[in-house]
């Protein structure tokens, strides 16, 4: 449920750029919280010592005073920001002036030599000893929560229009740039498709991001060169091979109508060119998969409608056999080509047929992210299980049944087309048999986790 | 029928030449695109045949110059290479038809004669019986007789059964019946049609002990002619 909601965000935060406009707003929030610590103390700083400087220099002008005579006893400024107090010689208890201010206390009789202190918010005090006396000056310098608050609200406000303005800024250029990386990711995810035709198509070579878009586009239009070269090979070499096929084919054909007591001979001969032919065609089809330079044709496809249809024309064949046929179908839309998915299940149906011994059960899965046929067979051996998808690889123990071995080949190329996997597991549940089938991600990472799993 | 065959093999052409023409069609053939594409956008034909490698001017640019030209003659698109990824594609550009080489000739007289009656006027209301000797197929009711007895079939052997009975005396092949009885045209690489021709066999021939559907190995089924 949690991770339901958070997933939102975590794609958010997989966006590069979105991601770096964060950080720098938090390392600009960073740099004005510490600029404020800094100011506080800087200011604070400052000011006591421009208040030390003025209290020295009124502790001079009063020591003057006193000296010349024109000062005799304390007095306060008309601001009552500052006082100045002359204890005389000989009175030594400060008790005995306290008519003028409260702040005079005990605490505040003046030790040797000068002193400075602030033993009472908010004032400031300088004294030492002068002519005839005690002569101490006091400052009142405000209150510092008052400074304090100043300063904090100032940076408050300096931090709100940094997080503001950097976020805002940072956003859009992350925007900007995660909108150009979006677009190289869709081409190249499309290419990675079979899909060749997309281009970044950068507006200039202004920047890097240009750069990578323009290489982009390169290295598909090459690729793009590359796999029309193949296809012509391919067609090339199914055109060179077909035409003596075709003609063997005719001639074979046009004999078996004329021939009439040979014709059970002249027959089997056309049964087994046709053999080779479609151990021909699945040759081509492989490697055409391999290559990618089959013509991608996807749409909207329901893997149930696919299994469902299968199952029927399937079913006679699989029950003739002497083997059950079972279904556990739901719906599944995916993506894909139909023709390709069916060549994929009936790979995977004759797969069984062949390597399950009669009274077997084949079971056809389609649900969401899963695609393929269980069966509960003899399975296949812990070691073999990742080469039987190899083209023409072959077990030992099926090496005279029929078949050119190219089956499971064709059904991992298929597989991979759809962006799925080519799973071959022991039956789930521990029961045997063998269950192949193609996974889409997720699905596939949860099964592995489950069953003991071969990814091919 | 006026047939135009685009071949480049002069064995190959030859033959479809041949067997199209003791199927009674008339048949030109033309080795190059070049030729073809003249030929088929200056003269009537009732169906046009293109191989898809073939000098000059291959056959898929033929056929799209043909119907870029707005001529709408019925065409059997023929290529050598495998039919997952040509058909939709020959499709596309405008094939009414698509056979993978090598291909049965059986299959493509039967292609060709299929195309052709497309163009041709309405005929008569379709019948909805089907007879061969003692065997009668109710299309409507969707049932089977033989004898006067009912030969309970299901929808697969119903089908398959019609589909021997329509081409009464012509040789099925493996893949005409996929596509007329399954409506699949992709390669099931197992028996399905052997199995399902075994049952209706089963149900067909073994009550009354005679053989109405002749096999003939390596080319298809047949129902004779009586």
């Amino acid at each position: 449920m949690l991770s339901t909601l958070l997933e939102p965000v975590r794609r958010l935060w997989r966006l590069s750029a979105l991601r770096q406009a964060l950080i720098l707003t938090a390392a600009f929030l960073i740099v004005v919280a510490g600029a404020a610590i800094f100011a506080v103390f800087e200011v604070r700083e400052a000011m006591d010592r421009r208040v030390d400087d003025r209290l020295e220099a009124r502790f001079e002008s009063a020591s003057k005073a006193i000296s010349a005579g024109t000062l005799s006893g304390s007095q306060d400024s008309a601001s009552s920001l500052e006082r100045i107090i002359f204890l005389p010689a000989g009175m030594d208890d400060a008790e005995g002036y306290g008519e003028e201010g409260t702040f005079y206390e005990d605490d505040l009789v003046p030790p040797q030599g000068r002193f400075r202190g602030r033993p009472r918010e908010p004032w400031i005090f300088y004294g030492g000893p002068t002519e005839g006396g005690w002569l101490i000056v006091g400052q009142n310098v405000g209150e510092p929560s008052v400074f304090d608050e100043v300063l904090a609200s100032t940076f408050i406000g300096i931090g709100w229009i940094t997080l503001a303005v950097a976020l805002a800024f940072g956003l859009f250029m992350g925007w900007r740039t995660q909108r150009r990386l979006s677009e190289v990711t869709r081409v190249l995810e499309q290419a990675a498709q079979g899909d060749l035709t997309a281009r970044v198509a950068p507006q200039g070579d202004r920047d890097d991001l240009d750069r990578l878009g323009l290489q982009v586009d390169e290295t598909i239009e090459r690729i793009g060169a590359a796999l029309e070269q193949a296809r012509g090979f391919s067609a090339n070499i199914a055109h060179d091979l077909k035409t003596p096929l075709t003609r063997l084919r005719i001639r074979l054909e046009t004999a078996l109508m004329a021939e009439g007591d040979r014709a059970d001979e002249i027959g089997a001969a056309l049964e087994q060119a046709d053999k080779a032919i479609a151990i021909f065609d699945a040759f081509l089809r492989l490697s055409k998969l391999e290559s990618g330079t089959l013509e991608q044709k996807f749409e909207p496809v329901d893997l149930a409608d696919l299994a469902q249809g299968l199952a029927e024309i399937y079913a006679p064949v699989i029950e003739d056999s002497g083997r059950t046929l079972k279904s556990d179908i739901s719906p599944a839309m995916i993506n894909g080509d139909p023709v390709l998915l069916n060549q994929f299940m009936t790979n995977l149906i004759q797969n069984a047929l062949r390597h399950t011994p009669e009274g077997s059960t084949l079971t056809l899965v389609a649900e969401q992210g899963v695609f393929g046929v269980m069966d509960d067979g003899p399975g296949i051996p812990e070691g073999e299980l990742s080469r039987v998808t190899e083209p023409l690889y072959r077990l030992d123990q099926s090496r005279n049944t029929e078949g050119a071995g190219l089956g499971l080949s064709l059904a991992k190329s298929i597989a991979t087309r759809h962006g799925a996997t080519l799973l071959l597991s022991d039956a789930p549940q521990g029961n045997r048999g063998l269950f192949a089938r193609m996974v889409w991600d997720g699905t596939g990472r949860k099964n592995r986790e489950k069953t003991n799993l071969t990814k091919l | 029928m006026k047939v135009l065959v685009l071949e480049d093999d002069a064995e190959i052409g030859a033959w479809v030449q041949s067997g199209l023409s003791r199927a009674g069609h008339t048949v030109d053939w033309l080795t190059n695109g070049k030729d073809a594409l003249i030929a088929a956008t200056t003269q009537d034909f009732d169906v046009l045949v293109l191989d898809r490698m073939v000098p000059e001017l291959d056959g898929m640019s033929v056929l799209r110059a043909i119907r870029a030209a707005k001529v709408r003659t019925p065409v059997l698109f023929l290529s050598a290479l495998s039919e997952i990824d040509d058909r939709v594609e020959g499709l596309q550009a405008g094939a009414d038809d698509y056979l993978s080489k090598p291909f049965a000739l059986t299959e493509l007289e039967a292609r060709v004669a299929v195309l052709g009656r497309r163009n041709m006027p309405a005929e008569a209301p379709e019948a909805t019986k089907l007879t061969h000797g003692d065997i009668t197929l109710d299309l409507l009711k969707q049932t089977c007789t033989r004898q006067g007895q009912a030969v309970d079939l299901n929808g697969k052997e119903f089908r398959l059964l019609e589909a021997l009975l329509r081409a009464k005396g012509r040789v099925q092949t493996r893949n005409m019946l996929l596509e007329k009885v399954w409506n699949i045209n992709f390669d099931p690489t197992t028996s399905v049609v052997e199995t399902h021709l075994s049952r209706l066999r089963a149900k067909l021939e073994k009550p009354f002990g005679d053989t109405v559907i002749r096999t003939i190995r390596g080319a298809g089924y047949v129902i004779d002619s009586p």
